[in-house]
């Protein structure tokens, strides 16, 4: 059953323009951070959402939770369409943030910090939010008097799992983890990622995990979107998208990816230069400036997100990158 | 093969309000000519310390205790040196931070013919050419153009080129990388771990890479050494220490990793509990308190790197028990 619609959403940020720009009257530049975007995520899946920074995941997620209005396009919840007041009921969809300690109020407890969220939306009778306060904190397996201590007394780990419960106070369907495990340690990582799975189960929550990662999409996502320049460019079930990329963006996302048993060596990816600026997008695809397999079509005409043999992919020629393999996919670059 | 650049019993001290704690706690470390050395651990292990205490580049409060630096001389010896007088010369450093460790101030250019103007004899036009020719070798498109530019004007993995060209400009032996593409996207990740590889063949270069990814030391060294609260507890080839780990905390370290290759579809292996407070280390061995196999005798080892199997050193005195259980099949 699908819970989250996304359809065909634009969101941009207007430009500073010069003074005489100004005086001409000639209108602000808008850099478009996510553009004509459709998604659909079903209940009790974990969907990830990869790209590399500036490919406008975070903007997606921001749009979808009501941090940023939308140009155009609608979200639909459960069916029903959410509109960008500060009043509509976007309580059910809560974010976790990638940096646990620029996102907790430094002079609150944490014991009061989730109290008021509790009270300011009345989830629990006065005298059982103290009870639901201690329930929050087993949830992320933290102990109790932790309830006592401000967010600097604990450790990076500690603090995204009062990210978490922050999050988990409201009672939500949904939960946005935003470059969540990002700034933590290997070993506290998988941690983190494990209790996000834990919580999928126990608490039947649908989580959107948005990561430059691929290896942790890999392991904890049951459907993957590959985003470039503001669009998503494939998206499918993990296992297949790892073992057959249709994007040739994917192909080299994936041959980029270092590997642990040094089965690839360094540059494999033969992708030259980095993604260009919002403001300056290519015309047609927007990856034919680095795409291999680029030809005239692909830098005139814009493919659409369409579905080939079962995956949904915008690319005038998918499933060749991967069939080629990524190692003659491109020309020598002589790296 | 001969060993460029050699550390021995380095020890680092941080005092601060009467009280001193070790971050870096007898480390020796050697790295082979045209090698590359990956150093790995997580936060707080005390690897960037160590590349710091190499180069003389220690913060305020911070000494070297103990240790000897050995590096590579013209005559084919190992001769004990001075951090100060080899910083730039024989060893260059590149950082984790692009942007901050570049002038902002100064153009490309001109960065990088400092840095050559004052470690060798050269004119300012010859500085010039050397760095518009280094800046063409480290792969940034349109060099002379390029080197006009001020470092805000570049892209994060332009800017990580030239830092690499500025440490080349001195022609060193050995070259510290501390992170240096941490900070990068995946693609651009790709990139310059390719650069550093193909500069590293070409100029016989000896590179020594910090980073907390198993999975990029993995990809570009050829030896590892495993730190862990101020020490190292196991060094040896890169395969066999990630294959065939013999210390329990590079095994924990090593499942606890996601891959993109096999997917795991299930939960990842965890390491209990937090590194220790460099203030009060525990006794004996220092992962003991974390560590799935800790024995009694645990906690009175001594830190010795005992050679298990071909130059594969490790620190723990129980390496048997981890080797039971990877016979029988675990990751």
């Amino acid at each position: 059953m699908t819970l989250l619609e996304i359809r065909d959403i634009t969101v941009e940020f207007p430009q500073p323009r010069s003074f005489v720009d100004m005086l001409t009257r000639t209108p602000r530049p808008a850099l478009r951070a996510v553009d004509h975007v459709d998604l659909s995520v079903e209940r009790g899946e974990i969907l990830g959402v990869v790209g590399e920074s500036g490919c406008g995941k975070s903007t997606l997620a921001r749009a979808i939770v009501g941090l940023v209005e939308p140009v155009g396009g609608e979200v639909l919840y459960d069916g029903t369409p959410l509109t960008f007041d500060r009043h509509s009921n976007r309580r059910r969809i809560q974010m976790v943030f990638q940096d646990p300690a620029s996102s907790l109020n430094p002079s609150m407890t944490i014991g009061s910090m989730l109290a008021e969220l509790i009270a300011y939306h009345h989830l629990r009778p006065p005298e059982q939010v103290q009870d639901r306060c201690e329930e929050l904190m087993d949830l992320v397996n933290l102990p109790r008097r932790y309830l006592a201590y401000r967010p600097m007394r604990l450790s990076g780990g500690q603090r995204q799992r009062i990210g978490i419960a922050r999050a988990l106070a409201l009672e939500p369907d949904l939960l946005i983890a935003d470059e969540s495990v990002a700034a933590l340690d290997v070993s506290v990582q998988a941690s983190i990622l494990n209790l996000l799975l834990d919580l999928r189960d126990d608490l039947d929550l649908t989580i959107i995990l948005i990561s430059h990662d691929l290896a942790v999409v890999r392991n904890v996502c049951d459907h993957v979107a590959v985003m470039y320049l503001g669009n998503i460019v494939e998206s499918g079930p993990t296992a297949e998208l790892f073992s057959s990329p249709a994007h040739p963006y994917t192909t080299a996302l994936l041959a980029a990816a270092p590997s642990f048993d040094g089965s690839r060596p360094p540059g494999n990816a033969r992708l030259e230069g980095e993604p260009p600026s919002p403001l300056a997008r290519p015309s047609g695809c927007p990856f034919n400036p680095r795409c291999p397999l680029a030809d005239d079509e692909c830098r005139t005409v814009m493919p659409p997100l369409a579905i080939s043999d079962g995956r949904l992919v915008a690319c005038h020629k998918p499933f060749a990158s991967s069939r080629q393999g990524a190692r003659t996919a491109g020309p020598p670059t002589g790296e | 093969m001969t060993t460029a650049l050699e550390v021995r019993n380095l020890s680092v001290e941080i005092t601060r309000h009467g009280h001193t704690i070790r971050p870096v706690d007898d480390v020796s470390l050697s790295v082979d000519a045209g090698d590359c050395l990956g150093l790995v651990g997580e936060s707080g292990a005390g690897k960037s310390m160590t590349l710091k205490a190499i180069l003389g580049l220690l913060p305020k409060g911070a000494r070297v205790t103990s240790g000897e630096l050995l590096l590579h001389t013209a005559e084919g010896t190992l001769a004990s040196i001075d951090p100060i007088s080899v910083r730039g010369h024989g060893i260059s450093m590149v950082f984790q931070e692009p942007m901050t460790a570049l002038n902002p101030t100064r153009r490309v250019v001109d960065i990088i013919a400092d840095g050559a103007r004052a470690h060798r004899d050269m004119s300012k036009s010859e500085a010039h050419e050397t760095a518009v020719r280094l800046l063409g070798e480290v792969g940034v498109p349109a060099p002379e153009r390029r080197a006009r530019a001020w470092p805000h004007q570049l892209s994060g993995g332009l800017r990580q080129r030239v830092m690499i060209a500025m440490a080349l400009a001195t022609e060193p032996d050995v070259l510290l990388c501390d992170e240096p593409t941490t900070a990068l996207d995946v693609t651009v990740q790709d990139q310059i771990l390719g650069l550093l590889d193909r500069i590293r063949r070409e100029r016989g270069l000896s590179i020594i890479f910090v980073t907390h990814d198993l999975a990029v030391i993995g990809q570009v060294a050829q030896e590892v050494a495993v730190m862990y609260a101020g020490r190292v507890v196991e060094t040896g080839p890169v395969r066999p220490v990630l294959d065939r780990s013999l210390h329990p905390y590079t095994n924990a370290l090593v499942t606890s990793i996601p891959h993109v290759d096999i997917g795991t579809d299930q939960r990842l292996r965890t390491i209990e509990g937090a590194p220790p407070d460099p203030a009060n280390f525990p006794p004996g061995c220092r992962f003991s308190p974390r560590c799935p196999f800790a024995q009694p005798d645990c906690t009175r080892a001594e830190h010795v790197l005992v050679e298990q199997a071909t130059d594969h050193r490790t620190a723990c005195i129980h390496p048997e028990a981890l080797a039971s259980i990877s016979v029988e099949g675990s990751p």
